[in-house]
């Protein structure tokens, strides 16, 4: 999404990455917070445990803030060219979503807080991240009301009917920012943009209005330089809300908001105009190519005790190539310094970077799954075996992950955590604590579908039961890596007697009303009985939760197809964890939450992690302060301090 | 002459209407609507910001005939899409909708020179035509002067040396070329003379750390000040895509020029000058060449559009910043004011290409009269 993670767009993110596009990047293999035994050596036991006490604890804090990340003092001068695949389609935040969107915001639009390369929240304009340790996060005694306070456009349908307290944000921002345009920046703008974003004339968000609309206080000191705010329910996605990027109120504020989706920040030459942020500013914007040129403006810095400085580069170029082997052979050719929207099926063509350049492969937040769609119907559109648990986890004891991945990417190097958790390595609120892993074990699977009544009567190697055959239509966008990975799942599954019948689908994630209701391999529609793509995550765990597992996100008639929840899981025990999740504001529960919710993911297997994907960069070497990103910030999350060595 | 082309153009104004009609029916009546495409951005509307969008535009969230004709209307400018009901034919200021706004009509839509805005970018269309047209127009027409010379000189050779070791090498290529995937050539010469040789670019049209955004108001200043920078900078970035289009375009052309000179030269008239004792290249030149020329003619002239829709696959291929490659954006995105924008230019301009043509058949070929 954007630089500042909205909340609830793994939605988004889930779409690009199945499309084959990593809509992010990767992380530092050596960072504190990356690797699965962090989490795991905090482990909080049951969410019951965790008091609030207890939850702002120093290992928990330690989890989600206070980055090791310091960027070496730089040179200034130099050009650097950034190079995409896919092209920018949208420059306001608010309006698109998109890797290819969000690399170039990164450099021009900030918020208060940013996501570091370990994977922490770190103050950008802010001058501190508030928790509740230090009473920047005040938590409210008890509930109040079913209504909020005299908010009358709040859509409470959208909210779990438990009532949770609220609570109070003590924000703060760094002195003397201005815009490009030399306007004063402060806090002002965030509550300017909170208004937009909840403006009636609205035509759309990518990020829909959820948290916003229960902010029912917020009130900005007179010099701008802080403010306090309020929300009426707990919410668990409030630092990735207040982290999104402000929005000039003295430019924002003379285009109709009816017409800001077309007028603010499109694609085109008008956005020269606008003023904008953060390190960079527009020089020339054309569909294929962006420049950007220092900010002369920008007094910031991201991170812990940073020190605020203008960018140390004088000008960045983000190239939009039409194909990505096209842009392969322009990083080979030494003509882009950074690129970027790549996986680790790449990596192999990457390698052969000329002197003076390096690929890199590193883990990512998103992870490729195989999904069974529990609709139960018929075959085709849910199979019926697939409502049995036992079959589920039958098929899971048949898949060879290893050699799975293997095959696919021959000669890449297998990720290091053992897949399993339906959190991406690296995450704060990954377990490994009480997780259910299914091992590889053909043979158990066999016994098991024996013992569900599925059996090859006719000899054929295929099992039946009541004249129905084990045979499942699998569905995927098309995308090579899945098709090979189709191929090796049916061999796989052949040798316990099941059929897996490998379809392509570019439309597969097209929308509910795109497509007509029989169309077969819809993700919506629930036309397949397995699939695969993978899941983009976020620090934000409900965003990377709710939209997926939660019973009322599952497309229906009655919501209009809206949700991602394809597998059709309804589980009252993910439902309730997810719906305490939703109104819990302490990280230290929600981490709690977080280990509960890995545990009945696993226990229920919606869904099976065949492996964690990672992110390929071409990079040019004598690039410094690069930090790769594996978060939706996206590597360009500390551009400011980029700087070309000598040499 | 001048009534033929006159009558020729008013004869074009209703096939030019049926095109379009025709074209914005089929698109409306495809799977998913408008309303689809905004959604698919993610972007989050409320049923209430989906129906006020759609009236924007006229559009409707029905596929029936009459849900078309509106949407149709809206985007003709026929109808005022303010308004309600029967008040949709008048304008803002009282008159019909459809009159210029001098008259007191409208101003939206395509009678009053609007075509809409971009689903996906939410850009005025004529603006994102607009600035592709300049990267399509430098490919094209560099590409087609060449392929076209150069076909014109191998088929003539050719067929004047019928069977020669030329010919027979000329035959072969001419296969090999045409068999070839664009998209393929093109990636293997982006490999060869990119990343291998480092003698060329490998896409683009300058070179993106000089110069500001291709098609950018910038960029057209910076050309200004260093136009001979820019001269040089564009031709190597033009030779892999123009070689591409050349090699797999040449093909055809010369072939066809190799059969109408080899039928030409077994011509009479051919004989009777050969006889006179001409020379070869009189013979060549002045009396077979011209009429050959003449079927040559329609497949240029045939070509023509291609200078403005772009060579789509080339254009993806070298990140070619041009109109087929907006064409398939568009496609993709279900953009669908765009690809009616595209579409309504194209059409224009396939229907005047033929007009050329006939008008160039009675300049090449004097026996040829239009009364």
């Amino acid at each position: 999404m954007h630089k500042r993670v909205f909340a609830p767009l793994a939605i988004v993110m889930l779409i690009m990455a199945a499309c084959g596009q990593p809509t992010q990047s990767t992380g530092e293999s050596e960072a504190p917070s990356d690797g699965a035994s962090e989490p795991a050596s905090a482990s909080p036991g049951s969410s019951g445990e965790a008091s609030p006490a207890a939850s702002q604890s120093q290992e928990i804090d330690d989890l989600l803030f206070g980055s090791a990340y310091v960027a070496e003092e730089g040179t200034a001068g130099g050009t650097v060219v950034i190079a995409d695949w896919q092209a920018a389609e949208q420059l306001n935040p608010y309006y698109s979503s998109g890797f290819k969107n969000t690399q170039v915001f990164a450099s021009t639009m900030l918020g208060l807080y940013s996501v570091s390369n370990d994977g922490k929240w770190v103050p950008d304009f802010a001058q501190t991240v508030p928790t509740i340790a230090d009473g920047g996060v005040v938590l409210d005694e008890e509930a109040e009301t079913a209504e909020c306070p005299a908010l009358e456009h709040i859509d409470y349908s959208l909210y779990p009917e438990e009532l949770t307290p609220g609570f109070t944000v003590n924000l703060d921002i760094k002195p003397d920012l201005t815009w490009s345009d030399g306007e004063p920046l402060d806090l002002n703008d965030l509550l300017y943009t909170m208004n937009w974003i909840l403006d009636p004339e609205q035509t759309g968000l990518v990020a829909g209005t959820t948290g916003w609309d229960i902010i029912d206080s917020f009130e900005v000191a007179d010099d701008g330089l802080s403010a306090t705010v309020h929300f009426c329910r707990g919410y668990a996605g409030f630092y990735a809300l207040l982290a999104s990027p402000l929005l000039p109120e003295h430019y924002m504020s003379e285009i109709p908001v009816a017409e800001a989706s077309e007028t603010s920040y499109p694609v085109g030459p008008t956005t020269v105009e606008a003023p904008v942020s953060g390190p960079f500013q527009y020089d020339s914007v054309a569909p294929d190519q962006i420049n950007l040129v220092r900010n002369e403006s920008y007094n910031s810095c991201v991170g812990d005790g940073c020190t605020p400085h203008p960018a140390y580069l004088d000008s960045i170029v983000y190239r939009f190539y039409a194909d990505k082997d096209a842009m392969i052979a322009g990083f080979l050719a030494g003509e882009i310094d950074v690129a970027t929207d790549l996986l680790q099926g790449d990596f192999a063509a990457m390698e052969a970077a000329p002197e003076g350049f390096e690929a890199t492969i590193d883990t990512a937040w998103e992870y490729e799954h195989f999904d069974f769609n529990q609709l139960g119907e018929t075959p085709g559109k849910g199979h019926p075996a697939l409502a049995d648990p036992a079959v589920r986890a039958a098929v899971a004891q048949a898949i060879d992950k290893t050699a799975l991945y293997e095959a696919v990417y021959p000669g890449t190097p297998l990720p290091d955590a053992e897949p399993c958790s339906p959190v991406a390595p690296g995450l704060y609120y990954r377990s490994e604590e009480g997780l259910t892993c299914i091992e590889y074990d053909p043979e158990a699977a066999s016994a098991a579908l024996e013992a569900s009544g599925w059996v090859d009567e006719d000899g054929d190697g295929i099992r039946e039961q009541d004249g129905e055959t084990l045979s499942f239509l699998h569905c995927h966008t098309g995308a090579p890596f899945r098709q090979d990975a189709g191929d090796v799942l049916a061999q796989q599954f052949l040798a316990v007697g099941i059929e897996l019948i490998n379809t392509a689908e570019p439309t597969i994630f097209d929308g509910w009303n795109d497509v007509d209701p029989d169309q077969t391999c819809n993700l919506s529609r629930g036309t397949y009985d397995t699939t695969e793509f993978a899941w983009v995550q976020t620090l934000d765990i409900f965003g990377s939760f709710y939209y997926s597992y939660h019973s009322s996100q599952i497309p229906t008639e009655e919501n209009d197809g809206n949700g991602s929840n394809y597998s059709r899981l309804n589980s009252p025990d993910m439902d309730e964890a997810l719906n305490t999740l939703f109104g819990t504001t302490d990280p230290g529960e929600v981490y709690a939450l977080a280990a509960e919710l890995q545990q009945i993911h696993t226990e229920l297997q919606p869904e099976v992690v065949l492996y964690y994907r990672s992110g390929v960069r071409g990079l040019n070497s004598s690039l410094s302060n690069f930090a790769r990103n594996p978060g939706t910030s996206s590597d360009m999350w500390n551009v400011a301090d980029w700087y070309l060595a000598e040499g | 002459m001048v009534r033929f082309i006159i009558r020729r153009l008013i004869g074009l104004i209703p096939i030019f209407l049926g095109v379009i009609v025709i074209s914005f029916a089929l698109m409306q009546a495809a799977p998913g609507g408008p309303e689809n495409a905004i959604l698919g951005q993610q972007r989050r509307m409320t049923p209430q910001q989906i129906d006020s969008w759609l009236s924007r535009w006229c559009l409707q969230r029905e596929d029936d005939i009459f849900a078309i004709a509106v949407e149709f209307g809206g985007w003709s400018g026929i109808l005022n899409c303010n308004n309600e009901g029967f008040d949709r034919f008048l304008s803002e200021q009282g008159g019909l909708n459809f009159l210029p706004a001098f008259l007191g009509g409208g101003s939206n839509g395509l009678l009053h020179g609007d075509l809409g805005s971009s689903i996906n970018t939410a850009r005025p269309v004529a603006e994102m035509i607009g600035e592709r047209v300049p990267g399509t127009l430098i490919l094209t027409i560099t590409a087609l002067v060449l392929w076209v010379s150069v076909a014109i000189a191998v088929g003539v050779y050719a067929a004047v040396r019928r069977y020669s070791v030329f010919d027979h090498s000329m035959t072969f290529f001419s296969y090999v070329f045409y068999s070839l995937p664009t998209f393929w050539l093109g990636l293997m010469l982006i490999f060869l003379f990119g990343p291998l040789l480092g003698w060329l670019p490998t896409g683009g049209v300058v070179n993106a750390r000089d110069w500001p955004a291709f098609g950018s108001p910038q960029f057209w200043g910076a050309v200004a000040n260093r136009p001979l920078d820019a001269i040089v900078d564009i031709g190597r970035h033009l030779v892999l895509p123009v070689l591409t289009l050349v090699a797999v375009n040449i093909a055809a052309d010369s072939r066809f020029v190799r059969a109408s000179m080899l039928e030409t030269l077994n011509q009479d008239y051919v004989r009777t000058a050969k006889a006179k004792g001409l020379s070869q290249r009189a013979v060549v030149g002045k009396h077979a060449f011209r009429n050959a020329l003449l079927p040559l003619v329609t497949n240029v002239a045939l070509s023509l559009p291609f200078l403005f829709s772009g060579a789509v696959v080339t254009e993806t291929i070298f990140s070619w910043p041009g109109m087929g490659r907006l064409f398939i954006e568009a496609l993709g995105d279900r953009d669908y004011f765009l690809l009616m924008g595209i579409i309504l230019v194209t059409s224009m301009i396939i229907l005047l290409a033929n007009l050329i043509a006939d008008v160039v058949y009675a300049v090449v070929d004097p026996r040829i009269r239009y009364t």
